[in-house]
C-alpha cells in the first residue's frame, strides 16, 4: 500500500513533500505528501510527457472539478490543484480504506448488510452527483474507496458535466465494460440512470464476488451487457428485485438513486454497525499504518544498468503491473499470443548478435538499439507506418496491432485488432482508431477508437452501413479531435488484385467516432481491377487543414489540401516522383505551411498553394526530403549532409560542418530533435547524430539499413523498421 | 498545560509544548468522564514531520516526580505499552513524547459505542493489560497508574500508559485520596492510605478498568457485571491485596473457556485481539482521529519560531 519513493521521483510538488508512493500508472503517480503545516494529503500528479496534450490537461481539470463537487462526504476532500501546473496534480485527503474490489478479495463477499449500506451510502452520493448534473460514468468496484464512516467515490478520470460538448470532443473515454451500461456499450450518452445500472453491478459484485455480467474480453462483456440477462447467482433473495429493476436494459424501467437508497435502507444505525470485522481490522490498520511508514527512497540503479540498456525486449514490470490492475480485460487479451511472439524472438537475451557488426569487431558501443521486436510483414499491402501515441508508438504486421511502450519496447498496452497496416492510425495522443474489417468479403465499414488512457481496449466499433468494410484497400488515413479522415468504398469486392474494382464508388470521408455520422465525403477517382496501389501515400490534418498525398491510378502523386470541416479542394499540384512508394508517409506540416516531400526544398502556403519560399540560388543543390521540428525544416543536402533552414523564410540556419558526400542519403527525411539531429549514413553504419545550431558530427550509433522515424513526443526516441524488425533508438 | 502557558504567553500562534504545536487535545473533559492524571495532546513539529501523543502534568502535580515517572516508564515493555520516546530536556517545562498513533483513551470509546462493551472485548483488554503487568512485576516494576483513561485503545490492542501516577501525585506515606487526576475507584486501597504501590495495586487497577469497560463505573454493583466476569473483577477488586490474582492467573483465567485452537499461553492476549475485538463503531472513531489528524495543518506564517 505504501510504497519506497523512487530515486527519480521529485522531493517536492508544489508545496508538497513526498513520503511514499501510493500507487502508479499510465496516467501518472499517486504519492502520499505533506505540507510545511503537516498535513499529509494523497497527491495525484500527471505525467508530464501526458499533461503535453491539450485534451489530457482538460480531463485532468474536469476531474478536479467533479472531485470538488462531490465534496469529503462521498468523496475524497480537494485540499489544493493546480491543473494547469507543468505537473498537473491534485491534492486530496489520504483515504483510510480499501478500494471495493480489495476488500471483497481481502474479506470475501460482503453480507447483506454491509451491501444495504453501502448502496445506499453510494445511491445518496450519486444522487447529489447527479443533483450538480455529473455523471460519474465509470464507476466499477475499484473506484469506490469503503471507510469506516461510508463509501468514498473517487476517480472521476472520466466524469463529464451532462451535455459538456467540450470534453466530447477533446476525448472522453468510455468507461468499464464489466460495470457498463448497456446504452454506454453501444456508445451512447451515459445518463444518471446510466450510474444507477452501473451500481446495481457494483453491489452484485459486492455480494457475491463477481459482476453481473461474468469477466472476459471486453467485447463478450460488452455483448453481454447489451443482450444478456444479468447474473445474479448468489445474490441474496431479497436484494434480486431492486438490483434487477436497476439492470434493465430499458433505462427508464431502473429506479432513481433515491428510490434505489430507500429501498436499501432505512438509515439506521452507524455505517460502520453494518461492516464485517474484517473489514473493519483492515481499515483500522491502514489508519495507523499511514503513521508508521517512514519516508523511504529506493537508491538510484547502478551505472552496470544503464550501460547494459540493449538486451532482450522485456516487458516493462509497471506496465504490466498496470494492466494486471486494469483486471480481467488485460489478463484475458496478453493470454491469447502477446506473450507468444515476446518469447519467441529468437534473439532471447542476446539479441544484439543480428544487428551488431560481425563478431571479430568489438561490440558495439553503448547508445545503439534500446530495445528490439520482431516484425513480419508479407501479407502487407504497403510497408507498416509506425504511429504515435503519447509514450507508445503502435505497429501493425502479420502478427496484429501491437502498442509498444517506447521508452522500453514490451507491449505497453495489450489491443486486439484484425486491421492490416494501413487501417490503424493514431491522433498522435491517446487515441487508436482502427478499421475493424468484416469476418466475411463484405459487411459494414467498422471503426473502432481505442482510447489508451481509460485502457478501454476494445470498445465496440462504430459501423457505417453504406460502405464495405470488406474492401482491402479501406485505408485509415489520419485524424483529430474525435474525427476519422479514411478512404472507403462502396460495392463488392474483385477477385483480381487486391479487389478493386470500376464499379465500386470510393470516397474519402471525414467521420466523427462520437456520433457515429459521416461528416462529409468526397468521390475518389475510380480504382481498375488491376490496381494493387491503395488511394493515399500520406495525410495529415493540422487546424482546418487536411493534406493529403494522393496517387492518382496512372501512378502520379499529387498533393492536396483539402477544408477538413468540408472536405472543400482548396488546391492541388503535381509533385515530381518516380516511386510513389518513396514518398509513403512522408508529409511534413506545421499550421501554416506544407513541406513537399519531393522537388526542390519550399514552403507552399496551406491556405492557397502559394510558395511562400524556396530553397534560393541558381548553386542550390539538391536536397532530400524535409523533416520539420518547431521553426526549422531539416534536408538533407546531396553531397554535403545535413542543411537546415528557417520555416518562416527558407534562410539556412546552419549546416553540417564536414559533411562526406557518401553520407548524404536523399531517400529519407533526417530525424530532428531538441539537441541533434540524426540521419541514417550507410557509410558510416548507423544513425549518425549532427548537433543543432553547430553542425558538428555527434556520436554514429550502429544500426543496420531501415526506415527511421522520428518519435514525436517524449522520450526522444528514433522508430526504425528494419526488415525483420522494429527498434527504438535514443535520439541523441 | 496552564503552567506552560504561564511560562510562555500566546503570541498569536498555535500554542506549543517543548518544539511541538498542540494539534487537538486527546481527552474530552467533562462530567462524566473519569480523570485523567495528566494533560494529553495530540502535538507537532514544528516543520510538520513528526506527530506525537505528548502529555504534561496537572497543574498541582509536582514536576520533578512527573518527570522521574516518565522515565521510569521507558522500562515498561510490551506491545501493549506506549514507549516514552521523549523526554522534556528542563524540568521546569516537563512534558514527554511518544510517536503518534491513532487512539482513543477507554472512556472515550465507551461514549462512541454507546455503553459498556461486549464481553469479549473486555477479556481481550483485561488479558493484554494482564500480560504486560505480568511482564512488569516479574522484573520488579509496579505501574501504579492504572484507570480508565490510562488506557489507550488502537486498532490492534490497548495501549497502557500514565505509568506511576500514583506515585507522581504524592509521595509514598502521604495519603492519596482526593488528589486532582487519580480516579479514585482505580486506585487500590493500601494506596490511596499512603502506602507504596505494589504489584495487587495493579491488579486493583486493572479490575476497576475491566469493571469499567464491562459497565462504565469503576465501582459497579455487582449485578452489573456479566455473569462470567464477576467472580474473577471481584477477586481483582478485593480490599485485600493477599486475595487479588497474580497478574500471570489472569492472564490464564481471561480468555474464554474455550480459547482458539491457535490459542497458547504465549500469545493468549494477542489471539484475544483479531479481527471483531473492537466494535465497529469505535473502530470507525479511531479511524476518523487519524483522518482528522491528517488532515491537521497550521498556517506557517503563525508558527512562532523553536524556543
Amino acid at each position: 500500500m505504501l510504497l519506497p519513493l523512487t530515486h527519480d521521483d521529485p522531493i517536492q510538488v508544489a508545496r508538497f513533500r513526498l513520503l511514499s508512493r501510493l500507487g502508479h500508472g499510465g496516467m501518472g503517480t499517486v504519492y502520499l505528501a505533506r505540507t510545511a503545516g503537516g498535513r499529509t494529503v494523497a497527491l495525484k500528479t500527471m505525467h508530464a510527457s501526458i499533461a503535453t496534450d491539450p485534451a489530457a490537461r482538460t480531463r485532468f481539470h474536469l476531474e478536479t472539478d467533479a472531485a470538488r463537487i462531490i465534496g469529503g462526504h462521498h468523496g475524497a476532500t480537494v485540499v489544493d490543484a493546480d491543473p494547469h501546473a507543468e505537473t498537473p496534480w491534485l491534492a486530496t485527503e489520504y483515504v483510510l480504506g480499501p478500494p471495493l474490489d480489495d476488500a471483497v478479495a481481502l474479506c470475501g463477499p460482503l453480507p447483506e448488510a454491509s451491501v444495504r449500506a453501502l448502496g445506499a451510502a453510494l445511491a445518496g452520493a450519486l444522487t447529489q452527483l447527479h443533483a450538480s448534473d455529473v455523471v460519474h460514468r465509470d464507476l466499477k468496484p475499484s473506484n469506490v474507496m469503503v471507510t469506516a464512516y461510508g463509501p468514498k467515490i473517487i476517480d472521476f478520470g472520466i466524469a463529464r458535466a451532462a451535455g459538456d460538448e467540450h470534453l466530447t470532443r477533446t476525448g472522453s473515454a468510455a468507461g468499464t465494460p464489466a460495470f457498463m451500461s448497456p446504452e454506454q456499450a453501444t456508445g451512447q450518452e451515459q445518463t444518471p440512470a446510466g450510474d444507477v445500472f452501473a451500481l446495481a453491478g457494483v453491489l452484485v459484485f459486492a455480494a457475491t464476488g463477481h459482476g453481473p455480467f461474468g469477466t472476459g474480453q471486453a467485447a463478450d462483456l460488452l455483448y453481454r451487457v447489451r443482450y444478456s440477462d444479468p447474473d445474479l447467482t448468489g445474490l441474496p433473495a431479497s436484494l434480486t428485485p431492486i438490483l434487477g429493476r436497476c439492470l434493465a436494459k430499458n433505462a427508464s424501467e431502473r429506479p432513481t438513486t433515491h428510490e434505489l437508497a430507500s429501498r436499501l435502507h432505512d438509515g439506521r444505525g452507524h455505517f460502520a454497525d453494518h461492516l464485517t470485522a474484517p473489514l473493519l481490522t483492515d481499515i483500522g490498520r491502514r489508519a495507523t499504518e499511514v503513521w508508521q511508514h517512514p519516508p523511504r527512497r529506493l537508491p538510484a540503479p547502478t551505472d552496470h544498468t544503464a550501460e547494459t540498456a540493449p538486451s532482450a525486449p522485456v516487458v516493462p514490470r509497471r506496465k504490466l503491473l498496470a494492466t494486471g490492475a486494469g483486471g480481467v480485460l488485460g489478463t484475458a487479451v496478453i493470454g491469447t499470443g502477446l506473450w507468444k511472439w515476446l518469447g519467441s524472438d529468437g534473439t532471447g537475451g542476446n539479441g544484439k548478435a543480428d544487428t551488431a557488426a560481425p563478431s571479430t569487431t568489438p561490440a558495439p558501443p553503448k547508445g545503439d538499439w534500446l530495445w528490439r521486436l520482431p516484425v513480419r510483414t508479407s501479407k502487407a499491402l504497403v510497408p507498416p507506418v509506425p504511429q504515435t501515441l503519447t509514450g507508445y508508438v503502435v505497429i501493425v504486421d502479420d502478427n496484429g496491432l501491437r502498442v509498444i511502450d517506447v521508452e522500453e519496447g514490451g507491449v505497453g498496452i495489450p489491443v486486439t485488432s484484425n486491421a492490416a497496416p494501413h487501417q490503424c492510425v493514431t491522433d498522435g495522443g491517446f487515441m487508436l482508431y482502427t478499421c475493424e474489417p468484416p469476418s466475411a468479403a463484405a459487411g459494414p465499414l467498422r471503426i473502432r477508437a481505442v482510447d489508451i488512457i481509460s485502457q478501454s481496449l476494445s470498445p465496440e466499433p462504430v459501423e457505417f452501413k453504406e460502405f464495405n468494410g470488406g474492401l482491402p484497400g479501406t485505408q485509415m488515413l489520419c485524424a483529430s479531435a474525435d474525427v476519422v479522415y479514411l478512404a472507403a468504398g462502396q460495392g463488392s469486392r474483385s477477385g483480381t488484385g487486391i479487389g478493386f474494382d470500376t464499379a465500386q464508388n470510393w470516397f474519402l470521408l471525414a467521420v466523427d467516432r462520437h456520433t457515429a455520422k459521416v461528416v462529409w465525403r468526397q468521390e475518389l477517382p475510380e480504382r481498375p481491377a488491376t490496381s494493387r496501389r491503395l488511394h493515399f501515400l500520406a495525410a495529415r490534418v493540422t487546424g482546418d487543414h487536411l493534406v493529403l498525398l494522393q496517387e492518382t491510378p496512372a501512378g502520379k502523386v499529387v498533393l492536396s489540401v483539402r477544408d477538413s470541416l468540408t472536405g472543400k479542394l482548396r488546391w492541388e499540384q503535381p509533385l515530381p516522383v518516380s516511386a510513389p512508394d518513396d514518398v509513403r508517409g512522408m508529409l511534413e506540416v506545421d499550421p501554416v505551411n506544407v513541406y513537399p516531400p519531393a522537388g526542390p526544398l519550399r514552403a507552399l502556403n496551406l491556405s492557397d498553394g502559394k510558395e511562400e519560399w524556396r530553397l534560393g540560388g541558381a548553386g542550390a543543390r539538391r536536397t532530400g526530403p524535409p523533416a520539420v521540428l518547431s521553426i526549422v525544416v531539416h534536408a538533407v543536402e546531396e553531397g554535403k549532409g545535413l542543411l537546415a533552414v528557417s520555416a518562416l523564410n527558407g534562410e539556412p540556419m546552419w549546416r553540417e560542418k564536414d559533411g562526406r558526400v557518401t553520407d548524404a542519403d536523399l531517400r529519407r527525411p533526417p530525424l530532428p530533435g531538441l539537441e541533434f539531429t540524426c540521419y541514417h549514413s550507410r557509410s558510416r553504419g548507423g544513425l549518425h547524430s549532427v548537433s543543432n545550431g553547430t553542425g558538428k558530427a555527434g556520436r554514429t550509433s550502429r544500426t543496420p539499413a531501415g526506415r527511421f522515424f522520428p518519435f514525436r513526443g517524449s522520450p526522444a526516441r528514433i522508430i526504425a523498421l528494419h526488415e525483420d524488425s522494429v527498434a527504438g533508438y535514443e535520439l541523441r | 498545560m496552564e503552567r506552560t502557558r504561564t511560562q510562555r504567553p500566546r503570541q498569536g500562534g498555535p500554542r506549543g509544548i517543548g518544539p511541538y504545536h498542540l494539534v487537538t487535545r486527546l481527552d474530552p473533559t467533562g462530567p462524566g468522564f473519569p480523570p485523567v492524571p495528566e494533560h494529553r495532546f495530540v502535538a507537532r513539529s514544528a516543520d510538520g514531520e513528526r506527530t506525537v501523543l505528548i502529555s504534561v502534568p496537572l497543574e498541582a502535580a509536582d514536576p520533578a516526580r512527573f518527570l522521574v515517572e516518565a522515565d521510569a516508564a521507558r522500562r515498561l515493555v510490551g506491545p501493549w505499552a506506549l514507549p516514552v520516546a521523549e523526554l522534556s530536556p528542563t524540568p521546569e517545562s516537563p512534558w514527554y513524547a511518544t510517536p503518534y498513533l491513532p487512539v482513543l483513551p477507554l472512556p472515550v470509546a465507551l461514549a462512541v459505542h454507546g455503553g459498556p462493551l461486549p464481553e469479549h472485548t473486555v477479556r481481550a483488554l483485561g488479558a493484554a493489560l494482564a500480560e504486560t503487568l505480568a511482564g512488569a512485576h516479574a522484573i520488579g516494576i509496579t505501574h501504579a497508574g492504572l484507570s480508565p483513561a490510562a488506557v489507550l485503545l488502537a486498532w490492534n490492542g490497548p495501549r497502557l500508559t500514565c505509568f506511576g501516577a500514583a506515585r507522581a501525585a504524592a509521595p509514598d506515606g502521604e495519603s492519596r485520596t482526593g488528589i486532582a487526576g487519580l480516579e479514585p475507584g482505580s486506585l487500590a486501597p493500601e494506596a490511596a492510605a499512603g502506602g507504596r504501590p505494589r504489584p495487587p495495586g495493579d491488579i486493583f487497577g486493572l479490575g476497576a478498568v475491566m469493571a469499567y469497560a464491562a459497565t462504565g463505573h469503576t465501582v459497579p454493583d455487582s449485578a452489573e457485571l456479566p455473569q462470567s466476569l464477576r467472580p474473577l473483577i471481584a477477586r481483582c477488586l478485593s480490599r485485600d491485596a493477599a486475595a487479588r490474582p497474580t497478574a500471570a492467573e489472569l492472564l490464564h483465567a481471561l480468555p474464554p473457556s474455550a480459547p482458539a485452537p491457535t490459542s497458547t499461553v504465549l500469545d493468549s492476549a494477542g489471539s484475544l485481539l483479531g479481527p471483531g475485538w473492537l466494535p465497529g463503531r469505535v473502530v470507525a472513531a479511531i479511524a476518523r482521529q487519524s483522518s482528522e489528524v491528517l488532515a491537521a495543518e497550521f498556517r506557517t506564517s503563525q508558527m512562532p519560531s523553536r524556543t
